[in-house]
């Protein structure tokens, strides 16, 4: 072949796709070359930027310094795209590679719409997730009276937007989607048997208490706040779940709400056991439990009397949660979710709890 | 962390990130051997007509006559070859290929996402708490690691070399302004001494197979070298300040807000806290309670030695600029332009009446709800009387909630 790259390549990126074009070069070709290029000026448009010294004493200027690495990384991001844009085209969304994995998890849950569309929501949302990322990042995470508009005007515009591409039961699924992706709030659901439909049900009730789209950076402890009125939505909604499982399941429900059960669900499933161990499980340890704390009332026993009778307890509590869990789970539950049976033990010096 | 992040993460941050992750995986270093440079300038783009006919310029007369199929195969070797042959840069064959792979990986991430759909509430239902992107991600792993492997078995150890390389040149420019303490000429010479080093802990990066371990007794015989040789470079006074500066208790005052360190105080309490960490390496690595009391008597012994180097007031300063309350403080008056003498008032202020609640627990309950119920009062007033309303209510909501438990604390102490 005579031909050789330096014939194609060009320090202007719109003559080197003419380049290629005229070659015969696939479009999809072009695009990754593009991309190649354009992140390789970027990339020294990156080193260009030094940031100021500061000696180890100088607090503020470092602080400063920091401060300025990412809004200095989002201005070169927004001239990437511009480049990229005016090169591939207007429609070259923000997002340019649609195969990697952060792409292809978002797609898990935009994947229910058409091809074309799931990219643009992505696209979307990400936008948005980064707005009002920024938002906070600018504000010390302290929002102003200021701040809170320009939420409400950045939420009211990316739901304008998420209105005008998806109709309203596109909509409602991206909405019960986001929820379950969160965490329904206010409730779990460990060992509850439900069907798809329930779930998703369930999922649009609690948009009630905290809605995830509405602002997906705020920050876990602001969500988890409480006021009373949040504490109304959610006793509301709790309401609304024991309605929507009904009588059947109420105890299942009940059960799942106590972190002993959830803990005690959470290693049956780890270990492939049915959730029925589970159940037998949970209530041999309340029986236990409730078996240690009569013990230990127990006023008419002397301190040695208390102690040999809580050993004959551990002997038996051992033995019976050995029979229901079987010897392979029973070793790994005693190396790692004893501790609770160990707290029931006394210390030699214990006295009465009678009182308390 | 919680599975609200979670979300965003995999809808926002996730999309960036993975794009940034995407992108170091793209070619593009300045330093990468034998490339041709773009122009360091967004300009990269002319607005010249592209009009040019082939016939009237040989060189496009040439690429029309040369059509990309002659490069182009099925076979990813062979086009891999082909463009080599050209004299197509490395980084450019590896998007080329990249981009062909995920073409043939496509039709199979498709058939995944179909059947995820299908049925997503179900799964959903059945999978109880576990977020269903973490299932998804799960099975879309095993495909992403089979085109990976793919193309590394295209080009072998070329992408780790790539990244090795960024992250050296990374590091130059973040030593240029790091050493820059130290007279030009032995920078540079340092600079270049540490470049030599991480090229060698790059070979032995680039030696490694993929997801095995580093050898780190290389790394270690590296890493020792390139210490005997900062010694032998330095002058003893100048590798002094050097293994000071690089020290993590160097940044001994880095959390504490409305305190800077002078020079002297920087350096003075720097110095103590390394000497400390010499000796607490030295005491045993367990966790009797012999280990802890000395421990806890040198710790104390420590404070007071710092304490005693800054004085009394600057002392205080600095303990103020790492406390919670007071950052927190910090923080909201800083977020309404105000000097950090308003966060400091506001910050005593909640001292004051702390301590006053402090004092009145040990009185008879209903005395003590009293004191307690007019501390807070006096606590309020005192402060709507410092700030105004609008940065009082930021006060509040970010960092006003111990006003409320001032007079809690009766209940709590109550037998």
């Amino acid at each position: 072949m005579s031909f050789h790259w330096r014939s194609v390549e060009t320090n202007d990126l719109r003559r080197y796709i003419s380049n290629l074009q005229l070659m015969g070069c696939p479009d999809r070709t072009i695009r990754a070359i593009v991309l190649a290029e354009v992140e390789k000026l970027f990339w020294a448009k990156t080193l260009e930027h030094v940031r100021p010294y500061a000696d180890p004493w100088q607090n503020e200027l470092r602080r400063l310094g920091r401060k300025a690495q990412p809004q200095r990384a989002r201005a070169l991001s927004a001239e990437k795209l511009a480049l990229l844009r005016e090169l591939l085209g207007p429609e070259t969304p923000d997002v340019v590679n649609e195969d990697m994995m952060g792409i292809f998890e978002a797609t898990g849950i935009v994947g229910y719409l058409p091809e074309k569309k799931s990219k643009q929501i992505i696209s979307l949302i990400d936008r948005y997730a980064q707005e009002t990322q920024e938002l906070r990042d600018d504000a010390d995470n302290i929002l102003l009276d200021e701040d809170r508009d320009r939420m409400a005007e950045m939420e009211k515009g990316f739901k304008d937007k998420l209105f005008s591409l998806l109709d309203p039961a596109e909509f409602e699924e991206l909405a019960c989607r986001a929820q379950l992706e969160a965490g329904p709030p206010g409730v779990h659901l460990d060992g509850v048997e439900m069907t798809g439909a329930e779930l998703r049900q369930l999922c649009q009730l609690s948009r009630s208490v905290t809605d995830v789209l509405r602002d997906p950076w705020e920050p876990w402890e602001d969500r988890m706040r409480e006021s009373p009125e949040k504490e109304q939505r959610g006793k509301e909604f709790q309401g609304k779940v024991a309605a929507l499982l009904g009588e059947g399941r109420r105890t299942d429900l009940e059960r799942a709400q106590d972190p002993k059960f959830r803990e005690t669900y959470s290693f049956t499933r780890d270990h492939d056991l049915p959730k029925a161990k589970a159940v037998s499980l949970f209530e041999a340890r309340l029986a236990i439990e409730e078996q240690a704390k009569e013990l230990k009332a127990d006023r008419s026993l002397s301190s040695d009397e208390r102690e040999t009778a809580l050993l004959v307890l551990n002997d038996a509590a051992v033995q019976r949660l050995s029979t229901l869990l079987g010897p392979e789970a029973a070793k790994s539950y005693f190396e790692n979710r004893s501790d609770w049976l160990e707290q029931l033990m006394p210390k030699k010096t214990e006295t009465p709890e009678a009182g308390r | 962390m919680n599975r609200s992040r979670i979300l965003w993460l995999s809808l926002g941050v996730n999309v960036v990130l993975g794009v940034l992750a995407f992108r170091a995986l793209q070619p593009g270093s300045a330093s990468a051997p034998a490339h041709r440079e773009i122009p360091n300038q967004a300009g990269a783009v002319s607005n010249a007509p592209l009009s040019d006919a082939p016939s009237a310029n040989p060189a496009l007369a040439q690429l029309a006559l040369f059509h990309w199929s002659r490069l182009a195969s099925d076979n990813l070797k062979t086009y891999r070859d082909n463009l080599r042959g050209v004299g197509c840069p490395e980084p450019i064959v590896y998007a080329i290929l990249a981009d062909e792979i995920q073409k043939l990986f496509a039709e199979r991430r498709q058939a995944l996402v179909v059947s995820y759909q299908n049925e997503y509430w179900e799964k959903a239902a059945r999978e109880g708490d576990r977020p269903m992107t973490e299932l998804f991600t799960e099975s879309y792993k095993a495909l992403t690691e089979e085109a990976e492997k793919m193309l590394e078995e295209l080009m072998g150890d070329w992408l780790k070399r790539f990244k090795g390389e960024q992250r050296i040149e990374q590091r130059k420019r973040e030593w240029r302004v790091r050493y820059s303490w130290l007279p030009t000429e032995k920078r540079d010479r340092l600079i270049a001494m540490e470049e030599a080093f991480w090229r060698r802990r790059l070979e032995v990066e680039v030696s490694t197979p993929t997801g095995a371990d580093l050898d780190e007794a290389s790394l270690k015989v590296i890493d020792d070298e390139m210490e005997r040789m900062h010694r032998q470079l330095l002058t003893a006074e100048e590798y002094d300040e050097f293994t000071l500066r690089r020290s993590t208790e160097a940044r001994w005052a880095d959390q504490a807000f409305a305190f800077e360190p002078t020079e002297t105080e920087w350096r003075a309490v720097a110095r103590l806290r390394n000497d400390f960490e010499k000796v607490r390496k030295e005491l045993p690595q367990d966790e009797s309670e012999e280990t802890k009391a000395t421990l806890e008597k040198m710790e104390q012994e420590l404070e007071g030695t710092i304490a005693g180097t800054l004085g009394s007031d600057r002392y205080a300063e600095f303990k103020r600029g790492v406390d919670s309350a007071f950052i927190e403080t910090f923080r909201v008056m800083k977020r309404h332009g105000l000097p950090q003498e308003v966060a400091i008032q506001v910050f005593n202020i909640r001292q004051e009446a702390q301590m006053h609640a402090e004092e009145v627990q040990k009185l008879a309950p209903e005395e003590r709800e009293t004191l307690l119920r007019a501390i807070r009062q006096e606590t309020e007033n005192t402060l709507a009387n410092t700030l105004s309303p609008r940065v009082l209510a930021t006060y509040m909501e970010y960092a006003g909630g111990w006003i409320k438990g001032l007079d809690e604390k009766t209940s709590e102490a109550d037998p």
